[in-house]
């Protein structure tokens, strides 16, 4: 019985970093997956979703500055479970934005990501059952599309990224 | 880059298969891209996408889907060799060991290639291929 008591104390808590060049992508994905949600005043989010009383989720939305952004991979990157890369599907310069960040991370990080690209802006004329189970880069590293304004598709996202973490249990 | 080819295969950077991916869902040629890389990057990334393709088929036609249908659209190595009048073993032409010695020959392969399998699998998607 004193076993169980001191397991029920005992809270545990799986981070993970939502990145990108936009700190509104960020914020909507966030706020999503997450019950309380608080914007720091140095453009970063940060959310919480309980998962039971003993395990949370953080997820830390690091912004667009760069000087907090490398900051926050420096404190939150060796402890996380894995990041998510999130961009605007169709705009050129964010698209520029995530391939950059996505080869600095997978060069400097081993650790679980996947990126996502939003296409809220614009309907896609493509069936989501084709997306939805995402496309790998690697067997660490995945990629899907997302439609931002819909709440069931950042639990998607979260689903695939957790999928790879379960796939390298030992 | 090349002289590392022959002793271990390269490592394409996830940025660009990120890319080259966009431009596959989007139903776009991938000829801006192509036209600046290596043959032997470009060898790497086409595995990478006929991997992708074969995965978008299987995800539209199910158990309809045939990988041999997929085969017959791309241009076969007789075909190509007989065009640019290659006189070497065949078998050399698919086991892509000219990359190194006839790179230019490679990328033009792969370019017509890469543009076949683009072709079908926006043919798959159901969107407008534009070349």
């Amino acid at each position: 019985m004193s076993f169980l008591s001191i397991q029920k104390d005992t809270h545990r808590i799986g981070e993970f970093i939502v990145a990108g060049p936009s700190l509104t992508l960020q914020k909507r994905f966030i706020t999503h997956l997450c019950n309380e949600v608080i914007i720091t005043n140095n453009n970063t989010v940060f959310g919480r979703s309980k998962v039971t009383d003993e395990l949370q989720l953080f997820f830390y939305g690091i912004g667009e500055k760069e000087q907090y952004v490398d900051f926050a991979w420096d404190l939150l990157a060796p402890k996380m479970l894995g990041y998510i890369l999130v961009f605007n599907w169709y705009d050129g310069n964010e698209f520029s934005s995530a391939q950059q960040l996505l080869d600095e991370l997978s060069s400097q990080i081993d650790c679980h990501g996947i990126v996502v690209g939003d296409v809220s802006e614009m309907s896609l004329p493509i069936d989501p059952k084709i997306y939805e189970q995402g496309f790998s880069f690697s067997p660490k590293l995945y990629f899907t599309l997302w439609d931002s304004t819909i709440k069931s598709d950042a639990k998607n996202v979260l689903k695939i990224l957790v999928d790879s973490l379960i796939n390298h249990f030992e | 880059m090349i002289e590392s080819y022959s002793n271990t295969s390269v490592a394409v950077h996830p940025g660009v298969q990120l890319q080259f991916l966009r431009y596959l869902l989007m139903g776009l040629s991938p000829n801006p891209l192509i036209e600046n890389m290596e043959a032997v990057e470009l060898a790497a990334v086409y595995d990478y996408i006929w991997e992708k393709a074969l995965e978008i088929g299987i995800r539209v036609k199910g158990d309809r889907f045939s990988q041999t249908d997929m085969l017959k659209r791309l241009k076969s190595v007789e075909q190509y060799k007989m065009e640019v009048d290659c006189t070497e073993p065949g078998q050399r032409c698919i086991s892509e060991e000219c990359l190194l010695k006839e790179a230019a020959c490679v990328k033009t392969r792969l370019k017509e290639q890469f543009n076949r399998l683009y072709n079908m699998v926006s043919e798959y998607l159901g969107i407008e291929f534009k070349a």
